[in-house]
């Protein structure tokens, strides 16, 4: 699980506090997503400032059920040093949500038979330590494939 | 109209220490053989160095400054652009040069980048908003440059058709260029298709045959005013000379468009300073950190037409002998990395005509290429005159 307290003391106060609601967001099992209430653009990651109209006000849309495509990813066999070590291989993808206009990394535990354009879907690990139906054992947020709608 | 650097400054000196995994000297020491090989070729004293240009990573301007003694240095700079660092320092010190702050610029690399900075330590501590990094990358599993830019080329390849052998044909390049560089990491040890495809996968697509080298040693250049230039041997111009960087310069996940890099920005500047066509170029230096890196920076500079570039490799246009050879020392891939510093010393040897077996006849015009962080980019062209 990702200890979203001492991620955000890890990153400083500012930062810490620009990110907090998307961890917040991971650890109540919702994906939250920024808003320019300026110009109405989603954008990630989140940044102090707009990117497309410089604007500094953001509001937080939560994905209703997150679900995204893969556009692209790289399945790490390689992670030595690192906590990931023993789930190699892995992939990690970049996914563009449907429901917002932005693309995320994602972690996917099970790298088997992923193509472009597949549909995938965002799976919380549960507050008990129970592990939901239909995913892997990874104790953080991740993707599955998900038949598309 | 606004000065130019064009054409004013020339590379007069290089040196270099050996490429190896395991120096066993300390930075300093390579950093001082480099820049001593370097005055050397320039015909100059330190007395006559007055401008350090020290690379963002491995040893600093102070760890060359103090060991030779280096009394005038009045101007110094470090460019952060990670692998691109070094070309970028190119337009630093000409523009340095140019404006009268400096005469002779000294830019160097030194770093025991095998035995001490690895990659995976290196990046964490020059690439830029690392907190990016520590936010949402590496909570979920995504941490070396391997694994960010093989999803470039997974994407290119879905989109173009570019092709794993693609991939192989610039590594085997690499590789069989190194057989004529006995100072290559590399020389002596050939690269076959079949040992391509069995190397071990490290990002996907990715294999370890895919990656640079990791390398102990250092390499310095000097620059100064194209009249200063030594007689009796070709001058090496710097005739143009820029760098750049794409949109979300620090993060790749919502760069858009996707196959936007520096260079993409760097090097329409750069061609038209040094008034020349990418068609125009004899040799390409390109920044080769991983094979696809190659193709994408191939297309970037303008050499083919975005999506191109896998078709442009297939065709061997990069080998010694085609259409366009492309790092005839065997580059990061075979040669060693030193931060590109090596691509920069092999343009001037070839340019001066001096690179041996390997020399490319006839050269006039070359390109060098920096490839930095998330896809920051410089280029260089250099051309005899
Ligand atoms: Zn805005």
């Amino acid at each position: 699980m990702i200890d979203s307290q001492e991620l955000e003391q890890t990153l400083g106060a500012g930062f810490g506090a620009l990110f907090h609601p998307y961890f917040d967001g991971l650890a109540r099992g919702q994906l939250a997503i920024p808003r320019c209430t300026a110009c109405g653009r989603h954008q990630f990651p989140p940044r102090s400032v707009c990117v497309h109209c410089r604007g500094h006000d953001f509001a937080w849309d939560v994905a209703d059920d997150p679900r995204g495509t893969l556009f692209t990813w790289t399945v790490v066999h390689h992670a030595k040093g690192t906590e990931f070590e023993a789930l190699a291989p892995y992939a990690v993808a970049l996914i563009s949500l449907a429901q917002f206009d932005v693309r995320l990394y994602g972690l996917i535990p099970e790298p088997e038979g992923l193509e472009v354009g597949a549909s995938v879907r965002l799976v919380f690990p549960s507050p008990d330590g129970e592990v939901p139906a239909g995913s892997s054992t990874v104790g953080r947020p991740h993707w599955v494939h998900a038949n598309p709608d | 109209m606004t000065a130019s650097i064009a054409n004013q400054t020339a590379i007069i000196g290089i040196g270099a220490t050996a490429f190896t995994r395991s120096s066993g000297v300390a930075v300093d020491r390579l950093a001082a053989d480099a820049a001593s090989a370097a005055m050397d070729d320039a015909r100059l004293d330190p007395a006559d160095i007055d401008g350090v240009i020290a690379y963002a990573s491995g040893a600093r301007a102070e760890d060359l400054i103090v060991p030779l003694g280096l009394p005038n240095v009045g101007y110094s700079a470090t460019v952060q652009l990670g692998g691109a660092s070094g070309v970028s320092a190119l337009q630093v010190a000409a523009g340095a040069i140019v404006s009268g702050l400096a005469r002779h610029v000294l830019v160097f690399i030194a770093r025991n980048g095998s035995t001490e900075s690895r990659i995976g330590a290196r990046i964490s501590s020059i690439l830029p908003s690392p907190q990016l990094r520590t936010a949402f990358e590496h909570p979920v599993g995504l941490f070396s440059p391997a694994q960010h830019y093989s999803m470039i080329c997974r994407r290119h390849m879905h989109e173009y058709g570019t092709r794993r052998e693609d991939l192989a044909e610039v590594a085997l390049t690499m590789r069989a260029h190194a057989q004529l560089n006995p100072k290559a990491q590399m020389f002596g040890r050939e690269l076959t298709m079949e040992k391509y495809l069995s190397s071990r996968p490290i990002a996907e697509p990715y294999l370890l045959a895919d990656c640079c080298l990791e390398t102990d040693g250092a390499v310095a250049v000097i620059l100064s005013a194209a009249a200063e230039a030594p007689a009796g041997r070709p001058r090496v111009l710097v005739s143009g000379a820029a760098e750049g960087r794409p949109p979300s310069g620090d993060d790749l996940s919502n760069r858009d468009p996707f196959f936007d890099i520096g260079l993409t920005y760097a090097a329409p500047r750069a061609f038209e300073m040094a008034g020349l066509r990418p068609e125009d170029l004899d040799i390409a230096m390109i920044y080769d950190c991983f094979t696809f890196e190659v193709i994408h920076q191939l297309e970037e500079l303008g050499v083919c037409p975005r999506g191109e570039g896998g078709p442009f490799v297939r065709s061997g246009a990069i080998r010694l002998g085609g259409r366009l050879p492309v790092n005839p020392h065997g580059g990061l891939m075979s040669e060693g990395h030193l931060g590109g510093m090596g691509h920069i010393a092999e343009a001037v040897r070839q340019l001066r005509g001096d690179a041996g077996e390997r020399q490319v006849d006839g050269t006039e015009a070359v390109a060098v290429t920096g490839w930095g962080d998330f896809g920051d980019g410089s280029v260089a062209i250099l051309m005899r005159g």
